[in-house]
């Protein structure tokens, strides 16, 4: 045991993980304990449970009403708003001045649309934000979980798995700035402004760019997902065949020691490989953390447009109940990319983790 | 793309006033109809464009 505890407390040094310490704060508003890669792995040989799951659904209530109560203020301001036009409207018999009474519910329409157009900006920037630092995270976290996959006895995997991961983060993170992003974002602002006129000219064109980032995101997360599972596949025989002759030429060709060396062999592989699966146990930790923060703002977010849509249908003009209900849409699937993004980054850490289990 | 988007956004919001002072009658659903080729040439005009240089 206490080679085993030596050679654990020797691997464990020259593992460098000091370049995720920016984004290890993520884990704190969602009740996850601060521990180092050390107290991780001694919890995970000594059988002890990581996380807390008391704590953890407190802190996860907590972050969802703070949510929902910072985003009830945009609710407020658009139910005002709406009860305002909803009066002018009503007031329009009384004074027989209609296209007074016209001119002023299109400037509280303007009002309405400028207002949800600065919030949706804000849901735009955290899941471009968060798309972002969990990309930085996977391309920090993987080169320092290359040496261990080779070490732990994973050359073929490491050296195909690495790079193929590598350029799908980046290939990913690209498409969803560049393209989906983009397109949910043009299928808000068509929207917004597709409720200002009483005939409908862009509506479709918005739900098709919406339908269109979604598909495109299911598309990329199923591509990338499937051909690094299938190149791991492949790469663990390899590895599996590589292992099996290092131990059998160690046993067999080396004279006298040849049996102890072998059994020294497979400690040294087993604790490397403890170590490699506490340092992926992070990445899965991180990743969630990065990701499941930034998907219940934008929940809390979209829950608030769809109840104003509620509470506005009756008082208010049909097009901003219908504007408003159409924006909790297309935030509801801002949420769904960040989902289908935590999704794939969790299936490269699986499969990672999943290299040199021993399983050969 | 954000020119595209931006002149979209522009003539939609024109659209919006001048069907406030479209006049009431006849007259109004002929001046829709032409508005609304006009909009559809703004969407459309990039892929032609674009299929153009292709």
């Amino acid at each position: 045991m206490d080679e085993q505890d030596e050679i654990l407390r020797e691997g464990i040094k020259s593992v460098d993980l000091s370049g995720l310490k920016e984004y290890m704060d993520a884990g704190d508003e969602l009740g996850f304990p601060e521990m180092s890669l050390g107290d991780l792995i001694q919890k995970l040989l000594s059988g002890e449970s990581l996380l807390d799951p008391a704590q953890i659904w407190s802190a996860f209530k907590e972050l969802l009403l703070g949510e929902v109560q910072s985003a009830s203020l945009l609710g407020i301001q658009i139910l005002t708003l709406c009860i305002l036009v909803g009066m002018l409207e009503n007031l329009t018999n009384a004074f027989g001045e209609k296209a007074v009474s016209r001119v002023g519910s299109m400037i509280c329409s303007y009002a309405v649309v400028g207002l949800c157009l600065v919030h949706f900006s804000q849901a735009y920037s955290i899941c471009g934000d968060s798309v972002d630092s969990v990309s930085s995270a996977m391309q920090i976290l993987l080169p320092v979980l290359l040496p261990l996959i080779i070490a732990v006895g994973g050359p073929a995997s490491g050296g195909a798995l690495h790079p193929l991961i590598l350029t799908s983060v980046t290939l990913f993170s690209t498409l969803i700035q560049k393209l989906i992003l983009p397109c949910m974002f043009f299928s808000c602002v068509f929207l917004l402004t597709n409720s200002l006129t009483e005939k409908d000219y862009v509506k479709k064109l918005a739900l098709f760019l919406r339908s269109a980032g979604i598909f495109l995101t299911g598309l990329a997360v199923t591509l990338f997902s499937g051909i690094t599972a299938l190149q791991g596949m492949v790469s663990k025989n390899a590895d599996g065949m590589l292992a099996q002759t290092a131990r059998y030429s160690i046993d067999n060709f080396v004279p006298i020691v040849g049996g102890f060396a072998a059994d020294s062999l497979d400690l040294v592989l087993s604790c490397v490989g403890v170590i490699k699966n506490g340092v992926g146990i992070i990445g899965l930790l991180l990743i969630v953390a990065l990701l499941l923060v930034p998907i219940l703002k934008l929940l809390a977010i979209a829950a608030i447009y769809k109840l104003t849509a509620v509470l506005t249908e009756p008082i208010g003009s049909k097009v901003i109940s219908d504007c408003m209900n159409e924006l909790g849409n297309t935030i509801v699937f801002l949420a769904a990319v960040l989902f289908l993004t935590g999704i794939l980054f969790l299936i490269f850490m699986t499969i990672l983790i999943s290299i040199g289990s021993g399983d050969w | 793309m954000y020119e595209w988007v931006k002149n979209i956004i522009l003539m939609t919001a024109f659209l919006a006033f001048s069907e406030l002072l479209f006049p009431a009658g006849a007259m109004a659903k002929y001046l829709r109809l032409i508005f609304s080729l006009v909009f559809l040439w703004i969407v459309v005009y990039p892929l032609t464009m674009w299929l153009a240089e292709i």
